[in-house]
């Protein structure tokens, strides 16, 4: 369901920014690879919170930062309400 | 410079409208004399204005120039705080309300000796801050205000804006010198104002783009025979410039640049954004410009303000900084929108007003507003809100993407919004310019 989410605003977010997003988004797809770069993905963590209402990268008490996609999607998984 | 009383056209006719009915500039003038002698007490002190309108309003700035030290335009729409405040700031001996009862003397440094010229306080807009006082004079004010009565005839004036605020005493101050007729409408609805402007044969409005295309968009304004659009107080784009051509096609279309702090600067006639990129260079009129740090464009009119507000931002040129970004394209000179307003994504400035701007080319958009949202990942991003004419959720979801792919055909990459909104309304301040404080 959160996968399903996340992978969907993924695409709307590559959509709107004219890239394009890796077909299969598996949990070991590098975020850099993924086909969003930096500007697009703090657009991906900006609409996230207005769709799920939180934002893990503020809530973390150790920074953290994901390099695959598993790792981004536990992260939301773990601060999910 | 002779003061107000002496300075208006002289004239019988019923020329000023405002609910109460029409009456005439000697009506006003008389009205004014009585009031003097009235409140011959406040004779050479610092007099602060509430809570007027209309004639009455005229009619005390008509009897106190050249009489009081200093008049403060306290604005009605200015909340309780802030009003206080600047009543402190500006340390007057009488608060005055309608019909000249002094409600309160103001414990204050003791009367001022008489005399040079009248102060007139003005508060800025406060768009994005606290409003400050600028000191002006009416000979400041007036810097541009044209006096041939044999065009100002056929002018009939109207605004949108307080008559208390620089840009509404702009519009009123052209009426009397020049001796058009005016109406003065309250600040209720769009609607009635528009409605009262059409009954009384307004056709010259000065108003915020903001406010011409919440006009546009009301189905009256057709009604109204404009022969003069004037717009001020924010930057009007191409589309707005346009949308009003269109609409109005026997119009002249005039945008000007102005500021409570700078005076009037320049006006621009020829129906495009921008203004020439020779004006850079040449004297115009009665100010000189140049660009500064950071695009910042800096002007230098005959007559500034007084002050320590204004003084605080001449260069040693005597150059003020106007805070506004412009940018060159070709041979013309186009305003991005205000420095301070800027939004840092991850490290870059990005001025909202710019990007709205090529949001409001986009077909099907009527207004935009784009605000900044914290972000966790690059500080802060752009978040644009959008006025369309179609709340079809089909419509919306093509024209969403019709003003991402032109944001990115026409912005830099960290430019384009990272979320367009639909919304119905966007929030306008007392000025009239879109809230930028979010």
């Amino acid at each position: 369901m959160l996968r399903q989410k996340i992978i969907e605003t993924m695409r709307s977010v590559a959509a709107d920014s004219g890239v394009h997003l890796v077909k299969n988004m598996e949990d070991e797809t590098l975020l850099l690879d993924s086909g969003l770069d930096s500007i697009e993905f703090a657009v991906l963590v900006a609409r996230l919170e207005e769709e799920l209402g939180y934002d893990p990268f503020t809530m973390m008490d150790e920074p953290f930062y994901p390099i695959n996609f598993g790792q981004f999607l536990s992260l939301y998984e773990r601060f999910a309400k | 410079m002779k003061n107000l009383l002496e300075e208006v056209c002289k004239g019988d006719a019923e020329t000023i409208f405002d609910s109460s009915g029409a009456v005439s500039i000697d009506q006003l003038r008389d009205n004014a004399w009585k009031l003097r002698k009235k409140v011959a007490q406040i004779e050479g002190c610092s007099v602060a204005l509430l809570n007027f309108q209309g004639r009455e309003f005229l009619e005390a700035l008509m009897a106190l120039d050249g009489y009081a030290e200093s008049i403060l335009l306290i604005p009605n729409s200015m909340d309780r705080i802030t009003k206080e405040d600047l009543l402190i700031k500006a340390n007057v001996n009488y608060r005055v309300n309608p019909g000249f009862e002094i409600c309160q003397k103001v414990p204050a440094s003791s009367k001022k000796n008489l005399f040079g010229t009248t102060k007139w306080l003005l508060a800025t807009s406060g768009t994005t801050g606290i409003p400050k006082l600028i000191e002006h004079s009416l000979s400041t004010l007036t810097n541009t205000v044209k006096r041939d009565q044999s065009k100002g005839r056929n002018f009939h004036w109207g605004s949108f804006y307080e008559p208390s605020r620089f840009a509404g005493l702009q519009v009123v101050l052209q009426a009397l010198f020049s001796g058009s007729k005016l109406t003065l409408t309250y600040l209720n609805s769009l609607e009635m104002q528009l409605s009262e402007m059409i009954k009384n044969g307004v056709n010259a409005i000065s108003a915020t783009p903001t406010m011409w295309r919440k006009v546009l968009m009301n189905s009256r304004s057709a009604e109204l025979p404009l022969i003069q659009i004037t717009l001020g107080g924010e930057t009007a784009d191409q589309a707005i410039l346009n949308s009003l051509r269109a609409a109005f096609p026997l119009s002249r279309l005039t945008h000007i640049y102005a500021s409570t702090e700078a005076g009037v600067g320049f006006a621009v006639n020829d129906g495009l954004a921008g203004f020439p990129l020779r004006w850079l260079s040449e004297y115009q009129g009665s100010v000189r410009m140049r660009t500064g740090c950071e695009n910042h464009l800096l002007i230098k009119p005959d007559r500034l303000p007084e002050g320590d507000e204004v003084v605080s931002r001449l260069d040693q040129n005597g150059f003020l900084d106007t805070q506004d970004v412009v940018e060159v394209r070709g041979d013309r000179v186009f305003f991005c929108g205000r420095a301070s307003g800027a939004i840092n994504v991850g490290g870059n400035k990005v001025i909202p007003e710019s990007i709205e701007q090529v949001i409001r080319q986009v077909p099907g958009v009527i207004d935009a507003r784009v605000v900044p949202k914290t972000s966790s990942i690059v500080g802060q991003v752009a978040v644009a809100e959008v006025i369309s004419g179609n709340s079809n959720q089909d419509d919306q979801n093509m024209l969403r993407r019709s003003i991402f792919a032109h944001c990115r055909a026409n912005l830099e990459r960290w430019q384009v919004p990272a979320m367009v909104h639909f919304v119905f309304e966007l929030p306008v301040n007392a000025a009239g310019k879109l809230k930028r404080d979010v």
